[in-house]
């Protein structure tokens, strides 16, 4: 139905998109999560041209919409949007912004886009708001009304933008369940979430957006339960990261002990956890690796936590020979760092950058 | 010798009538001004004399009375106003100015001793383009002086009563043409306005011109610079009291001396207060009553409001227009209209609007023969056009983004978007700074007097200059301008009202739908 070909935004000082190339599919109903700004809303906007596409392709069918050529009002006529702040036209009321679009583009009369508007405002639970205009409703009904003024111009696809960001808590179910009961009778839909629960019910595929493009796709359960790649894993689990590379033996420990702490402190680890990894840090990096690793170098540390858990990670990955610092003759410092940790595994992988690996795990107990 | 007799005798009675009338006359003046009344220039040693600054007299005062101090005004009829009003002890001006005054019967007298004497000549333009009525001017001038009735022209006018009947240009046949004349209808007695028509020494004196050259006349009727500037790029000639001064024969030509008066100091010689009850009924009664007055201010309302309404529709479209070029897709036309109206509305924004007034009568159409109304019309719709479009992009700017962005995503085009859903919605922004901006254009007309358009204000002046009373026609003016303004800005209000669409019935909303 939709096919993205090699598509890239770029901004003046930002890429939110760098190559996407993606086909959506009829009946699809696709979320889209990920950190922000990470080109969520870029994706679904560059789909209905809202913004222009610095490079690649967008079919509707056969029709390329990136082509000059393209009437694209025609095309967006087929793509309803519904946003976060709504956007009611607030000179109307609301049954006005359900039947301006169809009266105007599509040459419906006014009896039939006011019978067809006061069908899809019932089916939203708003009949009764018909003559109200827009700003003395509730976050929710504007909402409801928006998905409404959408479906009158009866769309083949709908995208949404981020349509519960705007709302209440307490109106945010109203909203999903609006979308829920769309989804079920099979249209075809994009929805940019951020409520995962939600993305995760309501979508056949889930696409995970990071690194300015579709960083892991998959159905609900591959992304929720069982996440492949880094990212989506730290997103998914909603781990807090604190990650620094080391490239010099000079390099300024204090600071980064003393910016772990901060890091440790901020995420609400315990003090205990924090003097652990603090050990940790010292006695494996600074005291075993930096001395026997090769002159030039890259260390990666990076500790994962995890709010209200018992066990955190922490991550060594460097590069150079084979070097397993378990084996180190400074018998000290491997005493201290395992009394500190719960689990230390080391591991080799030939086909990254950083061939070395070393896992640490640590309990809060 | 008989005959011989009959002639002494003759001639003896003509000597014994013409001594009579000599001494009936010196009687009358002896009564009408005592010794003791009379004022001398040693009375103003240390006294607040008017002046009007960059006039040759200024000069001659600062050199007759060096310890007296000098206030500058703006136009003798400012200083008489200072004079009545007792700001002034004494103002210097010519002769001219004092038959004026008593005409209007306020007690005034002059200082005995001249300042000096000033010479009157009609202006002409330099070149050969005007030469003829020169001569033409010149040769009548000689004889009118011969057969006396330049004397009795002189005697209608400058005495000290206000003629009652008066010479009409309108009868003239323009056999040989139509003389073109600039005028300033302030400078009574040589041209003022009487019952609605130009009417002083100057204006007569060219009427029995005009009837022994079989010309007609056409009057334009502006300020002193404008009528000189005017002969200078389009008129045949002007006229309006005129004194020969080397300076100005820099830049016009003049005709040959056709009057001359003394330049006086003018003293206030009332004895007595009038009653402010009475004073204010027979203000009243020169401002509005007198001469019909009134129909020179509804003229003048009349012409406030043409300008005002004609520049607010025109500005309207060339503000509405810019801003639609500015929004056109053609790159080129968005960028030209773009730095255009950028360095058009600064220009506007950065200069006075009575200067582009001046530049656009004087300089752009200098040469050609255009209405001052139309001028103004022009200058303030520009300024207008300035105004509205920097209000169009403001409220256009300020409609929230998300509104055609949900009109685009439904399909709707740009324009359509523009019309339907962003410029009505910008209309709740426009609106009250486009009124306040329709009210201060209304109030900003009134320095098109600056180019002789007789509008409200230059009215109110006009009146003011010819009856040296300026309670009534200020007061009268500015309650006017208020009530202008305060309509204006109150049917925009309504229309505002009207077209609020959340003030639209709920009938109509649906109407013509089975619900």
């Amino acid at each position: 139905m939709i096919a993205v070909k090699n598509l890239r935004k770029e901004y003046p000082n930002i890429t939110p998109l760098k190559d996407v190339t993606v086909t959506i599919n009829g009946g699809d109903v696709i979320s889209i999560i990920g950190p922000s700004g990470t080109g969520k809303s870029t994706l679904i906007r560059c789909l209905n041209m809202l913004e222009q596409p610095t490079s690649g392709q967008i079919f509707w069918g056969d029709v390329c919409i990136t082509d000059k050529k393209c009437n694209i009002n025609k095309i967006r006529e087929k793509m309803g949007m519904v946003f976060q702040s709504f956007n009611l036209f607030n000179h109307m009321t609301v049954i006005e912004n359900l039947m301006a679009a169809p009266m105007e583009l599509r040459g419906v009369g006014k009896q039939e886009a006011y019978d067809k508007a006061m069908e899809l405002l019932r089916t939203v639970g708003l009949a009764d708001k018909a003559l109200n205009y827009p700003d003395e409703l509730s976050g929710g009904q504007k909402q409801r009304v928006a998905i409404a003024r959408a479906l009158a111009m009866e769309p083949e696809v709908i995208l949404f933008d981020e349509p519960t960001s705007a709302l209440d808590p307490t109106m945010v179910g109203e909203v999903e369940a609006v979308i829920r009961d769309l989804a079920r009778r099979g249209m075809t839909m994009m929805i940019v979430t951020h409520e995962m629960r939600f993305a995760r019910e309501v979508a056949n595929r889930v696409f995970y957006m990071d690194e300015g493009g579709i960083y892991e796709e998959g159905t609900p359960e591959e992304i929720f339960e069982h996440p492949q790649k880094e990212r989506t894993i730290r997103f998914i689990r909603q781990l807090k990261v604190f990650e620094e590379t080391i490239t010099s033996k000079d390099y300024d420990f204090l600071g980064f002990i003393s910016r772990m702490e901060e890091f440790g402190r901020k995420s609400r680890m315990s003090q205990k956890m924090i003097y652990r990894f603090q050990a940790l840090m010292e006695e494996l990096c600074i005291q075993i690796l930096l001395p026997d690793l090769d002159d030039s170098f890259q260390l990666k540390v990076a500790v994962e936590y995890a709010d209200e858990q018992e066990e955190s990670s922490m991550q060594l990955k460097y590069t150079g020979r084979e070097y397993n610092p378990l084996d180190s003759s400074k018998e000290l410092s491997l005493k201290i760092a395992r009394n500190a940790s719960k689990i230390m595994e080391y591991s080799r992988i030939e086909e990254d950058l950083y061939t070395n690996y070393l896992r640490v795990t640590v309990c809060d107990k | 010798m008989g005959q011989i007799r009959k002639k002494l005798i003759i001639f003896m009675v003509c000597m014994l009538a013409m001594t009579i009338a000599a001494c009936s006359k010196n009687e009358q003046d002896v009564t009408a001004q005592t010794e003791s009344e009379k004022v001398y220039l040693s009375d103003l040693e240390h006294g607040t004399i008017g002046v009007v600054e960059g006039n040759a007299t200024s000069v001659l005062v600062s050199q007759q009375l060096p310890d007296a101090t000098k206030l500058s005004f703006n136009s003798p009829t400012d200083m008489s106003m200072a004079l009545l009003q007792g700001k002034i002890d004494a103002f210097a001006t010519d002769e001219s100015y004092l038959v004026g005054m008593k005409w209007e019967g306020y007690e005034v007298t002059r200082v005995e001793e001249p300042l000096g004497i000033t010479e009157y000549g009609i202006v002409f333009p330099k070149g050969e383009r005007s030469q003829k009525y020169r001569k033409e001017i010149n040769s009548f001038l000689i004889k009118s002086r011969e057969d006396g009735s330049l004397e009795k022209l002189e005697e209608k006018w400058f005495s000290g009563k206000e003629p009652t009947e008066f010479l009409d240009a309108s009868a003239l046949q323009p056999e040989n043409g139509t003389l073109i004349v600039g005028t300033c209808s302030a400078a009574k007695p040589f041209v003022y306005i009487k019952n609605g028509k130009l009417a002083g020494f100057d204006i007569e004196f060219l009427i029995l011109f005009a009837r022994e050259y079989g010309y007609a006349l056409d009057f334009r009727d502006s300020d002193f610079t404008g009528a000189i500037s005017g002969v200078q790029q389009k008129y045949d000639m002007a006229t309006a009291g005129f004194t020969i001064t080397e300076e100005r024969k820099e830049s016009v030509d003049f005709s040959d001396v056709y009057t001359a008066a003394d330049l006086i100091y003018i003293v206030n010689s009332t004895r007595e207060n009038e009653g402010v009850w009475n004073s204010l009924i027979t203000g009243f009664d020169k401002t509005f009553i007198r001469e019909n007055r009134w129909k020179l201010i509804a003229e003048g309302v009349g012409i406030t409001l043409l300008i005002s309404i004609c520049a607010t529709v025109l500005g309207t479209a060339i503000g509405f227009g810019l801003y639609m070029l500015r929004r056109s897709q053609i790159g080129l036309v968005v960028k030209i209209t773009g730095l255009a109206a950028g360095i058009y509305s600064r220009i506007i924004a950065g200069t006075p609007t009575v200067v582009i007034l001046m530049i656009l009568f004087y300089v752009v159409f200098g040469k050609v023969d255009i209405s001052g109304v139309i001028v103004a019309i022009i200058t303030f719709a520009l300024t207008f056009g300035a105004s509205v479009y920097e209000n169009m992009v403001v409220s256009v700017e300020g409609v929230d983004k998300g509104q055609s962005e949900a009109a685009y995503a439904l399909g709707y085009s740009r324009n359509r978007t523009f019309f339907r859903i962003v410029l009505p919605q910008s209309m709740r922004a426009f609106m009250p700074v486009y009124s306040g901006e329709v009210v201060s254009l209304i109030k900003g007309t009134a320095v098109v007097g600056y180019i002789a358009v007789n509008d409200l204000t230059k009215m109110g002046d006009i009146i003011r200059s010819n009856t040296y009373e300026a309670f009534f026609p200020l007061i009268a003016t500015a309650v006017i301008y208020f009530m202008i303004t305060w309509l204006m800005a109150l049917t925009l209000d309504i229309v505002r009202k009207r077209t609020e669409p959340k003030r639209r019935k709920r009938e109509h909303i649906l109407k013509g739908v089975d619900v």
